[in-house]
């Protein structure tokens, strides 16, 4: 357990988070430089048109919230197959996790536009899916899985899934296995021990996972639009539209510092409910 | 070991399904013996792999992109590694707000911060694919190894640093010999999450590339005009090799330094 | 000591005649796409060094736009020479001052080029023409014209986009319909009767063939010839028809940067590659159409492609003015679920 601790007043902090910093703020550097260029309007003077421009069409408005709506739902279905899979990982014999882990980083070095093709191939109409299902009288039509939501979904909770898996295993391995002894002792079942011990312990790996998985799904590219088709234009997509087909940078920027506001805001949410749910864990 | 229920046992054999048959489809795809990517394969040929030894272009661009991972993985390990001290062992003012700082760059879609950083750069007349690509790739990798490097580290206690340092050890040398081995899982997950992140991106990559490419952007540039299975024969090469260096990995230097 | 000052002297000295002989030489770099589009000019870069006296190096861009980004990025201070692109993307770097026109004068293989093919902003290359590319085993009759796109049998069969020749196939739409780029609503109706049909909506050539091959639609409305002439084969099930009117092609120029001092060597490179000779190892390569006269199109889409009377160039910078408001009504309108 960390004791509590002071609040720091020399500078080692600082000196360590300086070379972070730095690189930090070559890329704030790019975001001042497109605050900068959301600020113009299309007669190349300051004001906020692009933002009105944005925020008061609701065809808009919808991008932002059906890509939080998505990314919403499919990191907790992410974050429930990633963690089971990480504690068996955690709780298994060598070979087991050396198997695992092999399917993870493999995952890993597929490159996504080849993973994407290949989806394709699994769930659409035509793919290996249907195909058989179709074949064997299951079902009579096709599922719709393919340019429909349900297609980006599937991907979006199982591309991320080594982001959400990792970070959870590398916590569980450290927590000590005496622990669940201890609390087996005290007559604690393995259900009890897992909730009232090892989750809550486990908590910072559950977390990192869950942003790192929010973020990738917010802004996700590829994938909601190859398998989308189109229909299912993610926030990415439309600010990749406006800035390369229709060429309108301006627009472009202010929708993407909208959606870093927007992001800042939602993760602050995470933060503070963590930290109260780890507060509370002791 | 502690026996693992049957919950998690299955809900593991689920996503080990789940990740396995996109790559059974690219593997299979990438012996097609037609012109075109299909699954199951029409016939069986290996011509697919010898089209890309054929091509001067991938092998450059995968020399490149490896490159450019190696040394955003090694710089974003240390920066990680140091912030992830300075947050977890330090309390300061400010310190949640440059947490959620050093996770920004994960928060910008990738086509603006491809497209900033190539204004940036131009302005400073930096025209270099390995400067510019090399800036990126470390601003996408940064994130990950704070993120996941802190999380490792909160769960270590400084106290047994300090009883090191109570028996004359400098405080360096107490985190490198007691806490570091302990981070191994973390550290793990960092390297791969920084290599994955520099080596297969594409989307912000496509801006700066310039004498040099990397590899998704040859990848792209091939099947845009190419509608053959050759990019599924590079991926199912990548993926060999990956399963080799694991596996290698873990005879030299054991399953614990592997898998942490 | 004699020796050693007379060797150093001397070892400078052809040092700084080296460099004086490599200055000489002009270097001259062109911008453009990579993979299979810079193997075919890297596989005549060494003609066009021989017969210009320079030096080519190639630099790369992911597509035309990333490629219009960077050299807007670098406007103040332009790396490069020479940049090949889409024609409608070079009205644009047009526009906004980023290509100058090319000295006529200079570039003799100009007069083997059709007057249609050269733009204000640069000449033409190569061209691809568009059609529709199909699955016949897949696909209920033989598609001959544009009509045929909107026929009932294909429900849910067709894939299209706009972003490929940035909104042409809304023209197309608008021309079937009697109007015009000038005169697009028309069009959007057309493509609202057409909505029932279209199956997915693409944005890259290529995955218009990815989504054909895994049979998940069986006809690209707006395919280009130089992505499928592959698959072309006979017997093959696919097959590609340029319908009789309208004709469109999918143009690409090579175009000069302003701001440059290479002018005149740049305008050698530039004839050099207009050579017949020269574009017809090119296209062999590509599956293109030269723009050169002169030159024949590689023999195996040569019966494919039709003659080009009916060839539509639209004003392009009439769509460059309004392609945003076109992308909105086609977003609200036609891709809406």
């Amino acid at each position: 357990m960390q004791r509590a601790l002071p609040t720091e007043r020399n500078a080692t902090p600082l000196l360590l988070l300086l070379p972070g910093l730095l690189t930090i703020a070559v890329f704030f550097a790019a975001v001042v430089t497109t605050g900068a260029t959301s600020l113009l309007d299309a007669q190349g003077g300051w004001s906020l048109q692009q933002y009105a421009r944005f925020l008061s069409d609701g065809f808009y408005r919808d991008f932002v919230w059906r890509s939080f709506r998505i990314a919403g739902y499919c990191t907790p279905i992410t974050l429930l197959l990633g963690y089971p899979f990480a504690y068996t990982m955690s709780r298994s014999s060598p070979p087991v996790r050396l198997t695992l882990t092999l399917v993870l980083v493999v995952q890993f070095f597929t490159s996504y536009i080849v993973r994407t093709y290949a989806l394709i191939l699994v769930l659409g109409n035509n793919g290996i899916i249907n195909r058989p299902l179709l074949f064997l009288g299951v079902i009579g039509r096709p599922i719709p899985l393919l340019f429909h939501e349900a297609g980006v979904a599937i991907a979006l909770i199982l591309v991320p899934l080594p982001f959400m898996i990792f970070p959870i295993y590398s916590v569980l391995k450290n927590i000590e296995p005496n622990l669940a002894v201890a609390a087996a002792s005290l007559g604690a079942n393995r259900t009890r021990t897992f909730w009232e011990v090892t989750f809550p312990l486990s908590l910072p790996g559950v977390l990192a996972g869950i942003v790192l998985v929010f973020l990738f799904d917010l802004t996700a590219y590829i994938m909601p639009g190859m398998l989308g088709g189109g229909y299912f234009n993610m926030i990415a997509n439309f600010i990749q539209e406006q800035a390369m087909a229709v060429l309108d940078k301006r627009f472009a920027s202010a929708i993407s510092i909208v959606l870093l506001l927007v992001t800042l805001l939602i993760l602050y949410v995470i933060h503070v409910l963590g930290s109260r749910l780890r507060g509370a864990s002791g | 070991m502690r026996a693992v229920g049957w919950f998690a046992r299955s809900v593991t054999a689920l996503v080990v399904i789940c990740m396995l048959v996109p790559l059974i489809v690219v593997v299979g795809a990438s012996l097609g013996g037609g012109n075109e990517i299909a699954f199951p394969p029409n016939g069986l040929s290996l011509r697919w792999y010898a089209n890309v030894f054929e091509r001067q272009r991938f092998l450059t661009a995968f020399q490149f992109s490896l490159l450019l991972a190696c040394a955003a993985t090694s710089l974003s390990l240390v920066i990680g590694l140091l912030c992830s001290v300075a947050l977890v062992r330090y309390r300061f003012v400010g310190r949640d707000a440059v947490a959620n700082l050093l996770n920004s760059p994960l928060m910008v879609p990738q086509v603006v911060l491809g497209m900033a950083l190539l204004i940036l750069f131009s302005q400073a007349a930096i025209v270099s694919s390995l400067i510019g690509l090399g800036a990126l790739h470390l601003i996408l990798a940064v994130p990950y190894t704070v993120r996941v490097l802190s999380a490792a580290l909160v769960r270590l206690p400084v106290s047994l640093e300090e009883a090191a340092v109570i028996h004359g050890a400098n405080r360096l040398a107490a985190f490198a010999m007691i806490t570091m081995p302990n981070m191994k899982p973390g550290l793990v997950a960092a390297t791969m999450f920084a290599f994955v992140t520099s080596f297969d991106n594409f989307t912000a990559s496509q801006f700066l590339v310039w004498d040099r490419t990397t590899l998704p952007v040859e990848i792209y540039a091939y099947a845009m005009i190419e509608s053959d299975p050759t990019v599924c024969a590079i991926s199912t090469m990548l993926i060999i090799a990956t399963v080799a260096i694991v596996v290698l990995a873990e005879r030299w230097v054991g399953l614990e330094t592997v898998t942490g | 000591m004699r020796p050693l000052l007379k060797g150093c002297l001397w070892a400078s000295a052809m040092h700084g005649l080296a460099k004086l002989t490599a200055a000489a030489q002009t270097t001259i770099v062109v911008m453009t796409w990579g993979g299979p589009f810079m193997d075919a000019l890297n596989d005549v870069r060494p003609d066009i060094e021989k017969s210009t006296g320079t030096k080519i190096e190639f630099v790369t861009q992911a597509n035309s736009v990333s490629g219009l980004q960077r050299l807007e990025a670098l406007k103040a201070n332009p790396q490069v020479d020479l940049w090949t692109t889409a024609d409608a993307t070079a009205a644009v770097a047009l526009a906004n001052g980023i290509v100058e026109p090319i000295p006529a004068a200079e570039v003799a293989n100009l007069k083997d080029i059709p007057e249609k093919l050269i733009f204000p902003a640069g000449p033409t290359i190569w061209s691809s023409p568009r059609g529709i590319f199909y699955r016949a085993d897949k696909t209920p009759f033989a598609i001959k014209t544009w009509e045929d796109l909107w026929d009932p049998r294909l429900k849910g069969l067709v894939t299209t986009s706009i972003e490929q020749d940035k909104g042409m196939f809304i023209v197309i739409a608008a021309l079937l319909a009697g109007g015009s780029e000038k005169n697009i609503d028309p069009g959007f109706d057309k493509l609202k009767a057409l909505k029932p049909n279209i199956g997915v909506v693409y944005k890259a050539d290529a995955e218009s063939l990815k989504f054909i091959q895994a049979g998940e639609v069986s006809v690209a409305g707006w395919a280009v010839f130089g992505v499928i002439y592959k698959l072309l084969e006979p017997g093959s099930n696919y097959k590609f028809v340029m319908p009789a009117k309208p004709q469109f092609m999918s143009v690409n120029l090579i175009t000069m940067v302003k701001g440059r001092h290479n002018q005149a060597e740049a305008a050698k490179v530039i004839n050099a590659i207009l050579d017949a000779g020269i574009q017809e190892r090119i296209v062999e390569r590509l599956g293109s159409v030269p723009s050169n006269k002169k030159a024949k199109p590689p023999a195996r889409i040569r019966d494919v492609i039709p003659p080009l009377n009916e060839l539509y160039n639209p004003d392009w910078e009439y769509i460059n003015a309004h392609y945003g408001e076109w992308v909105e009504r086609w977003n609200r309108e036609i891709v809406s679920r």
